[in-house]
């Protein structure tokens, strides 16, 4: 693999939902390239298909034509195993609702993709983990369970997780959604902080503000990239 | 539309669809198939022993003739009399009467010759025969015979009375509940006509007669009758009375412990029908989760509570009536073959598989009903809960970490990640972990138990080998000069050491005045080698000493006799009387009583004469004794050492057989110390193959139990799967996480049905010390306890694999989209 390959190429992607009486199209012959170091922000309206086109990008959904590249491996061949393998090496993941384990600590949280993915020793997987949490400020939370956590802090565990296999991208869905301003604040500076040691990030929001410390806007509409601006 | 949410309810979700019908369908095939079953068997032994009219009064005599049977039925008392020429013999297969077949082993016979082949006691029922009744040279076998002898109708056999051997061929097999059955002491019952009494040279009389008195007679009355006919009709004639038999009436021998079974699948069928019951209620409660979003919108658009509750007792209803088209019909199929099986083993015949109509409607209440009830508290909490409340409910999985069993579980840090969430995850929802591992537990707890009762009943065979020390012996159908039957053993190569004894029987006269048992009584030497018994009260005889020493059967049927006390016997006509000086502990050879050899002998009316030898082989035939490595019912012939013993020990008694008969001694029976003991172990066998059977139907509810719990698990972490993969979880790691949550659950109530087990050991031991009448070595079995781990262990990979797999099959969107 060669620095000059995008970290993500999408080429004619459609996505149709099938399962309704009437068929949707969610995403309309999309192409899109995102180099390495990017700063991703997804913006548009809700039913837009901005969730829908990261989905895609994570590996979390199956197209219907098209391609989906992420450092020119063609994703969209994969079988949903093979994907959850590659995934967990190559893709942090950030939902809305954290989506932490309710019966593993926060620091168990952050070490199970090592387990799943064996990319560290067995006993550096602990100290790692540690330090993950360290970078965003949890390290004194590693060993209580998630409930006994903040929402902005439990958000914070869920991106040293998406950290703990050291993945070059990094997809968020909206993860300040459910946070308040000021918390939604110190999450960013996260993200920020991750673009900054050399992490490409996309993310989906509704959130203005945060859209604007973004390196480039995706402007989603109706399952379409309607524009695509650079700060 | 109401009914249109509860039809799609019902179909939105097939796996937990599944789920609910099987939890309920294993209650209705469970409850149906055993008590079912149950209640055939009990329905059929009681037909077949009624349609047999047993006789009320049997004597033993001498010989007598048609015209003192037909005095005897003219009495107003009796209903009716019959004769019978009974005799014990042996038999063989000749096969087809082809010179080229070879003959099959020798086998122990009990012959009965009449004339009326319609009698009017012990009845005897044709099942399928070329002629009826058998003519001249031909012979009815009792069909449970056919269970270990190859035998088809036309087959020719020979008989051997010791005074005569001759070729019968067989007219077809009958049926007769009174016979002892094949599998559980190896002896076969044949009847022939008297016209064929001359092949056998068997005399033209009769030594039995079964009478028929009014069956509303107690026993006392039909001894008092008993006692006029022999004391008033028979012994003025001339002709010896040698044992006098009132049965209880409705009295089976094999009555206890066919009760004693029936009353165990009771219990097995409640128990089966208690953990249906626990599963329906843990899976509703679980439905009744994941709709309480549901609940509190139905609520907000103005669904009152009984509209709610109604539509989820009509979902629940639905449920119950597939699951009443599932178990039902499986439910009769294994009843159907389990009556099969218990019937041959019981030798009962059934008529009618026909399950009682009072049996089809618990199963349909079981059904339709019990679910109802059983939803009945989940559905009212559910239905009960604030709109608000239900509005919010999450869909996930309860908050872990509040009681001390998370703060425990959270502690442990040396497991896997994936490990601690499987063993985490195990605990959250405490109440159905509680109803899963009940069903568990017990079902690990009985699978112990019954560990132990079989290696009990096998301590139990192997004492008693302990107590005989001989290795193959020879019984006679007439007594021989002891001195002569001694040195003949002894010119048998490979025997080291013989003994003799003596075979008889023996009346109680009891206090009360009765005197109506007849007892088989066996005379050995005060210095016998051969028998080494084991005492429950008591000794032995010293030499010379005048007493009796009763088996523990014997013990039971006669409390009244305590070592110290006097019984007074009858013994060939002679009225005695002897101390009882010791009760020994016997082998499920029925009640015996044993004398000094001589003081039988002389009892008898042959002094110095013997029945029986026993003898010893060379100890370099006999190979290592290492004992249980037999099969049970069956001497199988492998190069093992013990096997190598059997083999010696059968070819030691047919040489012994060979020198008798050319002797001229009326050789009635062979038997190798590994057979009698495999007899035993065949008994006992059966008693265990019943308790196997209800182990395992409990384990197959467990496997279901456990599946239902998993099923729902996946059910409600559908969303934490889909976290997983999204961090990398293949499909192994999220099928690992299930089966070892499935062999956390399996480990733990391996834990406490292991503790369970002992005291259900006992209690099971008890039950068949009561049912056999017999004492049982106790012994727990703590490699059945190891072995239970590994069929834990199966049955929670079992049960898991499945939802395992599903839950590793779901995809990311699924699992995201899932509320």
């Amino acid at each position: 693999m060669t620095s000059s390959v995008p970290l993500i190429k999408l080429n004619n992607l459609v996505k149709t939902y099938t399962s309704g009486e009437v068929p949707f199209t969610a995403l309309h012959h999309v192409n899109l390239t995102v180099e390495r170091g990017e700063f991703v922000g997804l913006i548009g309206k809700s039913g837009s298909g901005k969730t829908t086109l990261i989905n895609m990008i994570a590996g979390l959904d199956h197209l219907t034509s098209g391609e989906i590249l992420i450092e020119g491996t063609p994703i969209h061949t994969f079988n949903e195993n093979r994907m959850a393998i590659w995934r967990g090496k190559a893709i942090g993941v950030v939902f809305q609702f954290f989506q932490l384990l309710p019966t593993l600590t926060v620091i168990e949280n952050v070490m199970l993709p090592m387990d799943f993915c064996n990319v560290h020793r067995k006993e550096d997987r602990s100290e790692f983990a540690l330090h993950l949490l360290e970078q965003v400020e949890l390290a004194d939370q590693a060993y209580k369970l998630p409930a006994a956590l903040s929402g902005g802090q439990q958000q914070r565990a869920a991106i040293a997780r998406s950290l703990a296999n050291d993945p070059p991208l990094i997809v968020a869905d909206e993860p300040t959604g459910n946070l308040d301003s000021k918390t939604a604040d110190q999450v960013f500076s996260v993200f920020e902080r991750q673009v900054q040691a050399g992490k490409t990030m996309v993310m989906v929001t509704h959130d203005g503000d945060l859209a604007s410390r973004v390196s480039r806007t995706l402007h989603v509409v109706d399952g379409e990239i309607f524009e695509d601006t650079a700060s | 539309m109401r009914w249109r949410k509860v039809l799609r309810d019902f179909a939105s979700n097939p796996s937990r669809t599944w789920l609910v019908v099987l939890s309920i369908a294993v209650g209705i095939f469970a409850s149906g198939a055993i008590l079912g079953a149950r209640q055939v068997l009990v329905r059929e032994f009681d037909r077949g022993f009624a349609d047999s009219r047993k006789a009320s009064i049997t004597f033993a005599v001498s010989g007598v003739e048609q015209g003192l049977i037909d005095y005897i039925a003219a009495r107003d008392d009796v209903i009716s009399a019959e004769g019978e020429l009974m005799r014990y013999a042996r038999i063989r297969t000749l096969g087809t009467g082809d010179a080229t077949d070879t003959p099959g082993p020798w086998e122990m016979l009990e012959i009965h010759a009449f004339d009326d082949f319609n009698r009017q006691a012990n009845v005897i029922e044709p099942l399928s025969v070329r002629v009826w009744p058998p003519g001249e040279g031909e012979v009815i076998v009792e069909a449970a015979a056919l269970a270990v002898f190859d035998l088809e109708m036309g087959d020719y056999v020979e008989i051997d009375t010791s005074d005569r051997i001759a070729a019968f061929r067989v007219a077809g097999f009958a049926h007769d509940i009174n016979a002892i059955p094949t599998r559980f002491f190896r002896q076969i019952t044949a009847y022939i006509s008297t016209d064929s009494l001359k092949l056998l040279d068997m005399p033209d009389v009769y030594n039995i007669i079964n009478i028929q008195v009014d069956p509303e007679l107690s026993r006392q009355q039909a001894t008092r009758i008993a006692n006029d006919i022999k004391t008033r009709v028979i012994e003025p004639v001339g002709v010896q009375v040698t044992s006098t038999s009132v049965p209880d009436p409705g009295a089976h021998f094999l009555g206890d412990i066919f009760r004693a079974v029936s009353a165990l699948l009771l219990v097995m069928a409640l128990m089966a029908l208690a953990l249906s019951v626990f599963l329906v209620v843990t899976t509703v409660s679980a439905i009744l989760i994941q709709h309480t979003r549901q609940i509190g919108i139905m609520k907000a658009i103005g669904a009152r509570r009984s509209q709610i509750a109604r539509l989820y007792f009509g979902l629940v209803f639905l449920f119950g009536a597939c699951a009443l088209l599932i178990g039902l019909p499986t439910g009769l199929a294994f009843g159907y073959f389990f009556i099969e099986y218990a019937g041959g083993v019981l030798n009962f015949r059934i008529i009618s598989y026909m399950f009682p109509a009072w049996v089809f409607g618990v199963l349909v209440a079981i059904g339709l009903f019990l679910p109802l009830l059983a939803a009945a508290v989940p559905i009212m909490n559910g239905v009960r809960r604030p709109i608000v409340e239900a509005l919010n409910a999450n869909a996930l999985l309860p908050n872990f970490g509040g009681g001390l069993v998370d703060r425990t579980l959270a502690r442990i840090r040396w497991l896997s990640r994936p490990a601690a969430l499987a063993l985490r995850t195990t605990f959250m929802r405490k109440g159905r972990l509680a109803m899963t591992l009940t069903t568990l537990v017990l079902a690990a707890g009985v699978v112990m138990a019954v560990f132990s009762a079989h290696a009990s009943l096998t301590q139990t065979v192997d004492d008693i080998g302990t107590r005989w020390n001989y290795d193959a012996f020879v019984k006679l159908a007439h007594p021989v000069p002891a001195s002569t039957l001694l040195a003949e053993s002894y010119e048998v190569t490979g025997v080291v050491s013989a003994e003799v004894w003596f075979d008889g029987y023996s009346i109680i006269s009891r206090p009360d005045g009765t005197r109506n048992e007849f007892y088989f009584s066996i005379g050995f030497p005060a210095d016998s080698d051969v028998a080494q018994f084991e005492y429950m009260q008591g000794r032995s005889f010293e030499s010379g000493e005048k007493g009796v020493i009763l088996n523990n059967e014997l013990f039971n049927e006669e409390p009244y006799l305590t070592v110290g006390s006097y019984v007074d016997l009858e013994v060939n006509g002679q009225e005695v009387r002897r101390k009882v000086i010791g009760v020994m502990i016997g082998g499920l050879s029925g009640p015996m009583m044993y004398f000094e050899r001589d003081d039988l002998a002389e009892l008898m009316g042959a002094p110095g004469l013997a029945t029986r030898s026993y003898v010893r082989m060379d100890n370099a035939l006999a190979g290592p004794t290492t004992r249980g490595l037999l099969s049970l019912g069956e001497v199988r012939y492998e190069n093992t050492p013990d096997t190598e013993r059997a083999y010696n020990q059968r070819k030691i008694a047919d040489a012994l057989e060979a020198r008798f008969d050319a002797k001229g001694f009326a050789v009635n029976n062979t038997l190798t110390f590994i057979e009698d003991l495999d007899e035993v172990r065949t008994q006992l066998g059966i008693l265990t193959t019943f308790l196997v059977i209800m182990a395992s139907a409990l384990a197959a509810v467990g496997v279901i139990g456990l599946s239902g719990s998993m099923t729902l698990s996946v059910v409600e972490s559908t969303r934490e799967i889909g976290i997983m993969r999204a961090i990398g979880a293949g499909h192994r790691a999220i099928f690992g996480i299930y089966i070892t949550q499935g062999m956390v659950v399996g480990t733990i109530s391996w834990v406490f049905g292991a503790i369970l087990s002992w005291p259900l050991s006992i209690v099971l031991i008890e039950a068949l010390i009561a049912a056999l009448g017999m004492p049982l070595s106790y012994r727990f079995s703590y490699g059945g306890v190891a072995l239970t781990l590994v069929l834990m262990w199966v049955i929670s990979v079992l049960g898991s694999v499945l939802p395992a797999w599903a839950a590793s099959q779901i995809s990311i969107r699924d699992a995201i989209s899932y509320e």
